[in-house]
This record gives structure tokens, sequence and C-alpha cells, in this order.
């Protein structure tokens, strides 16, 4: 198990010591996320115990539904986990390890997404650990419930080693197809393959882990699922064992090949007039533009607004409207703080040269600012123009102010997080998550109150962006490193 | 003139007592030390991006105050740092970024552009993105791009760091000549041989502290070589007697 002590030893020491280094020099805004996290896990936990109803279902609908919860959590949060951390595996040391070492390929790539599985299970556990709650709470465990429990837990690497399988093949096809937009195609592949197989898994219950449900009886029944789950997960493996070292061979010749790659020029002398404000927007354009974060941001819009889609055709009315608020409520707020919490760590990596460059530390800031809210602005009248009103038929109000300042003060906040926190691909995911969370408590509270709608304008619209900018103009945008 | 004085800057496990350090027009100041002697603490609070607990910058006799714009405006026009990390705008091409620090810093001089990249022979590069230049290559974009704005003062972290045995002696001629035309320049370095022919003045510190600061025709006075290893092993000599006995005694003994 070489690959395994790698991830320990590479990713495993890295995040402790990255976990270790943040909670010590934040020790208040650390216990403030441990708090919240907690408390919203114990509110969901509540809830959904509460919600559960045990006089009206059988204990076969249940185990079904929670199956298709948990291959529909499982597959969701792994897809978006294998998109973010898609360029960890161009580190030197993985190329050291492959071209060096002569390490399997498909231990580097064991090695590789060890970690990645791992987050994917514990989100897996936050969300699926109620479901299993219930169960164990409200009805009578038999054999039967517990080997179909076993069967779900066991399925997950099956469903991991799956949509990895789908990573590579769109990277190949996307290589083989066009080399100069081959990013945004293994984008699209990703998103369409991904999305049949969440469909395949989600809807039509063509999933070998099922079958036990249906095969209620009998110990060779329980014999002939599991067989057939095992021997699922082994041609998984082998068809990953089969794609890495095409993969890998791939990826790197690639990163070689990307010094050769030449970019129309921008002409930045013609800039020279411009106001500085216009600058630092184009400016904050291009990186956005060359390093493909707005095709991330477009990914998880398009990904977003086809699980809506694909809801409101499969499922009932009840059913949609709860995954519509979830999407719009969190999946949203996803959507638009992506690609801007990245913005701390940047300044952090470029800070002596923004340093010699004599920048204006607010207009630095508020043009980010404005590009950020336009588009998330813009993301907003997609999801509620777009996927609600034309496609589903949900009225959403466009006028209501209250909607913009929000998207303003989560722009700003998520800014200031970005800056307080600085990310890097590994724990972009993690961040993003408990930004959500907290957000999510923050509002519960603030709505519980009932408090007049204009004290409500006020904290989204002047405190909280106020605070962020203070804050940010102080502690980290300062003199002498910006004006 | 520009002077840091630092009387201290604590640290948990380290700190930085009574450094004194002059960068004057016209000359070229060494900066030498062991790794965490404190060399980089010292160029990042002159730049006033450390604060120091005790101490000051100043510039022409005049105090810095890091806090007030009004009062480093003048310190950031005429100053430029090239550090030892390896920082640029990844997603700019060169010429792009040469540009960036033009419009930014309002100059305009293509002509000593095109010369500076012909010199450090980078014309091939410069349409290229930046993140996909050798380590080396970027280390001259970001020579470049301080040295474009004509600096009346520039510290250098080891200029040497990822360059070619060509550019090495080539940026020695650059640095010669900058020096020559009025600039202060501000070298920490870890490459003694290259520092050699450079110094002007030569500030020495061992663990937070100044344990030579002279002039280099003092030097060559009282140790009687040009020779800046020669010279260095004799200021750290109770250190060097201390290793060379260690591993006469240790090696024999685990061989």
């Amino acid at each position: 198990m070489k690959w395994l002590s790698i991830a320990r030893k590479l990713d495993g020491k890295q995040l402790r010591e990255n976990l270790i280094s943040t909670f010590i020099r934040n020790k208040m805004i650390g216990l403030l996320v441990l708090l919240s996290v907690t408390s919203i896990y114990a509110l969901y936990i509540l809830l959904t115990i509460k919600g559960a109803n045990p006089s009206n279902q059988s204990i076969n609908d249940v185990l079904y539904r929670a199956g298709i919860m948990s291959i529909g959590t499982f597959s969701f949060i792994s897809i978006i986990f294998v998109f973010f951390t898609r360029n960890k595996l161009l580190t030197s040391r993985y190329k050291h390890f492959f071209s060096s070492l002569s390490m399997p390929s498909v231990e580097i790539i064991l090695a590789n997404y060890y970690y990645v599985f791992i987050f994917s299970l514990l989100f897996y556990c936050f969300v699926m650990i109620p479901v299993f709650l219930v169960i164990i709470f409200f009805y009578e465990i038999t054999f039967f419930i517990m080997f179909c429990m076993f069967l779900m837990w066991l399925s997950l690497p099956l469903l991991f080693f799956l949509i990895l399988n789908v990573w590579i093949a769109s990277y190949l096809i996307a290589v083989r197809l066009n080399n100069n937009f081959r990013n945004s195609i293994v984008t699209i592949l990703f998103i369409i393959f991904s999305f049949v197989l969440i469909s395949i898994n989600l809807f039509s219950g063509n999933y070998f882990s099922l079958l036990s449900l249906y095969l209620n009886s009998g110990f060779v029944n329980y014999i002939v699922s599991l067989l057939l789950l095992i021997i699922y997960i082994s041609l998984n493996f082998w068809g990953l064992n089969r794609l890495s070292s095409i993969y890998l061979g791939n990826l790197f010749k690639e990163k070689l090949e990307d010094g050769f790659i030449k970019y129309k020029s921008v002409n930045i002398s013609k800039w020279r007039n411009d106001p500085q404000l216009l600058i630092q927007i184009k400016l904050e354009l291009l990186r956005l533009y060359r390093t493909n974060l707005y095709i991330e941001q477009f990914f998880i819009v398009i990904f977003l607004g086809l699980i809506i889609v694909a809801s409101y055709k499969v499922l009932n009315f009840e059913n949609f409207i709860s995954i519509y608020n979830l999407v719009f409520q969190f999946g949203m707020i996803e959507a638009m703080i992506i690609v801007l919490i990245s913005l701390g760590s940047e300044f952090f990596k470029t800070k002596f040269l923004i340093y010699s460059m004599n920048w204006n530390g607010y207009i630095y800031l508020f043009g980010r600012f404005l590009l950020y809210s336009v588009t998330n602005i813009c993301i907003y009248l997609l999801f509620a123009l777009g996927v609600s009103t034309i496609i589903t038929g949900v009225n959403v109000d466009l006028l209501t102010s209250f909607q913009y300042i929000r998207i303003i003060s989560i722009t700003i906040l998520a800014i200031t997080i970005g800056f307080v926190w600085p990310v890097q691909e590994f724990n972009r995911l993690i961040l993003i998550l408990v930004f959500i969370f907290c957000y999510g408590i923050i509002e519960l509270i603030i709505f519980n109150f009932n408090l007049p709608f204009s004290l409500i304008n006020f904290l989204y619209g002047i405190l909280i962006p106020f605070i962020c900018v203070l804050v940010l103009k102080k502690k980290f945008l300062k003199g002498p490193i910006t004006k | 003139m520009i002077e840091i004085n630092i009387i201290q800057k604590k640290y948990p496990d380290f700190s930085i007592e009574d450094v004194s350090l002059s960068v004057f027009p016209g000359e070229i100041t060494l900066l030498l030390g062991h790794n965490g002697s404190g060399k980089t603490t010292i160029i990042r609070s002159l730049l006033g991006l450390v604060h120091l607990d005790l101490g000051n910058i100043k510039l022409d006799n005049i105090e810095i105050n890091f806090q007030n714009y009004n009062s480093y405006k003048k310190f950031k026009s005429d100053i430029r740092f090239i550090p030892d990390e390896d920082v640029l705008f990844d997603y700019l091409t060169p010429v792009e970024y040469f540009q960036l620090v033009t419009i930014s810093n309002n100059i305009d001089s293509p002509d000593f552009l095109d010369f500076l990249i012909n010199v450090f022979d980078i014309s091939k590069y410069t349409k290229q993105l930046i993140s996909t230049l050798s380590h080396g290559n970027r280390k001259k974009v970001q020579i470049i791009g301080q040295i474009l704005c004509k600096p009346k003062y520039l510290i250098i972290d080891e200029p040497t760091n990822g360059l070619d045995p060509d550019m090495i002696i080539i940026l020695k001629q650059i640095i010669l000549k900058l020096r020559d035309l009025g600039t202060g320049i501000l070298i920490s370095t870890h490459d003694l041989r290259f520092a050699e022919n450079l110094m002007n003045n030569v500030t020495i510190i061992r663990n937070g502290k100044i344990i030579l600061q002279d002039k280099s025709d003092n030097l060559l006075k009282e140790y009687r070589t040009c020779n800046l290893e020669d010279i260095y092993k004799k200021i750290n000599n109770d250190y060097y007697n201390f290793i060379e006995e260690l591993i006469e005694n240790e090696m024999v003994k685990h061989s």
C-alpha cells in the first residue's frame, strides 16, 4: 500500500498543518465556524428525525429512498470534489512519482484522490447519518436492513471509481477532439457524462445494490447482490487501472506542451489613459478568463440548472419544490462565491508585485467587487428568469430589491472570508461549504427574529459591507502594499 | 540615502537587535548572513512590510511613517524590490506584465524595455503565459519589471537564484552600470563569488546581530584580501573552528 502511505505523508501532513495553523491563527473564527457547523448539524438531525413518519411508510420504501438519496448525495459531492481538485495532480511531486519512481499510474491516481474520497465520505456522512438514525430509531433492525445499509456503504467506492473513470474518459476524449479548447471540452463532457450517470443511478433505479431490496428473501440473494456489487467495483477498478497510465501520460505531456501555446496578447499600453477602476476590472477579467475560473463558475451554474430542470421533469411538484429551494438558497450561493473566494489568496501570492504597482487599495477592492457583483446578479437573473420562470414556471419576483442587496452582501462577505482564510486548491470547497452553512445560520437567526424589513435592508446593504470593507482595508489592503 | 535602524524586532524564537544599515546613492551595499540570520526580515522591515518593535526607516534623513500615504509616497516611488520569491502575475504574458508596470508607474520607455528584453534574452517567450515559463525565465521577467522603472534605489534578495551562468555575468554588469548611473543598491545573497566585485559596503549578520559592517576599501586593508569567502570565514572563525572540529571527530566516529 505504497500509495496510501504517500497520500498520508503528503496530503495528510499538509492538511494537519493547515488545520492546526489556521485554528491557532484564527482561534475565534475557528471556534465560531465549529459552533456554527455543530449547531446547523444538530438542527438538521432534529428536523430529519422530527419529520420522519414511520407509521405511513414501509421499511422497504424507506430503504429505497435512503438508497436513492445515498447514491445521489455521494455522486454529487464526489463529482464536485473531483472536478475542483483536478489540478492537484499537476504538482511536481506527482510528476516525479510518475517519471522517476516508476510507481504504477493507478497508484498515483489513488494517492492523489485518497483524501478527496475521504472528504466526499465525510460530507456524505454529514448528510446521511440522520437518515440512518431514523431507520435505527423507528424500525426493527433485521439482518436484511443491516445488509442493505452495508451495501449502501460498500457502493460508495464503486461510485467514486465510476466518477474518476468518467472524468478520465472526458479528458481523453477532449484531448483527441481539440487541443486548444481542451479545458472547456473536458468540462462540458464531464457535465454531460456526470449528469447522465446521476440520472441513471437516481431515476431508473438501475443499480445493483438496490437489487437486494427486491430480492428480499433468502441468503443466496444476499450473496448474489454482494457478489454483483464486488464484480461491479472490480470492473470499475480494472477500467481505472487501464485508463490511468494513458491519462497521466497525456496530462504530463500536456504540461510540457503548454509552454508552446502562444496567447493572443492584450495591448495593456492602450489602458494608459483609462481610469484606475477600469484597469482593475479589465485585469481581473483577464485573470478569470486565462485561468479558466469563469469556466468553473459556468460549470456550476449549468450543473445546478440541469438539476433543477431534471427534478422538475422527474419528481412530483412537492419534492421538486424542496430540491428547487435547496438549489436556489444554497447552490446558487456556491456558484456565486466559487471564484471570488480565491481573491484573497491571489492577493497574498502577488503582494510584492502589488507593492511595486502603487495601486490604490480601495480601487483594487472596488473594481473586483463591482465585477463580481455584476456576475452574481447575472447568475441570479439566469436562475430566476431562465430556469425558474421560463422552464419550471415558478414565479420569482425580479423587482424585489432585497435579493440584489443580499447578493451584494454575499459578494463582499465571501471576498472578506477569502482574505481572512486564504484558499488553496485543496481547501477551497471546504471553505465554500463552511461559508454556506454559516451564512445559512446567520439568515436563520435574522429571519427568526421577525426584524423590521428596513433593519434587515440596513444590515445586509450597509452594515455587513461596511464592516467587511473596513476589515479588508485596515487589515489586508493597507499601506504600504497599497495606497 | 536610505537608512534602517532596528533597535528591536522580536519573534517568539528569534530576535533582531541593534541593526543599522544604510544604502547610499551610487553605491552597492551587501547583506550577508546564514539562513535564518534575519536578512529577509531586515529587507521587509526596510520596505515597511514588517512592523518594527523599536526602530525606524529614513529616506534622506526624514523618518517614514508607513501608516501615512503622504509620508511613504516618495519612498515607494524611489524604491524597487526584487524578491527571492517566485512572484508574478501568472495569467499575463511577459510583455503584458511589462506594459502593466509602465502604465501603473506612469513611465514610458519602450526602447529601454526592448533593450532589457534583448539583454536578458527572453524575446522568444514574451507572448507566452508567465505561468508556463521556466524558473530562470520568470526570474528574468521579475528583474526586468523592476529595472524598467529606473529606480533610485534597488533592493535585490538572492539575485542569482535560478539564473544561468550567462545571465549571472550579464546581471552583474547591469548592476554595476546602474550603480555607476547613481542607483543605490542593496543586495542580499548567499553567492559570495557573485557579490565579490560588486560591494562598496558589506554588512554580515549572524543570529540577528551585526558581526561586521564596513566599507570594502577598509576590509581590503584589514584582511589583505578581496576574497569575500576568506573574509566571511575569518569573521565567522569561531563557528568554522567548531564545525571543523565536529566534522573531524564525528565523521571518524561514524565511518
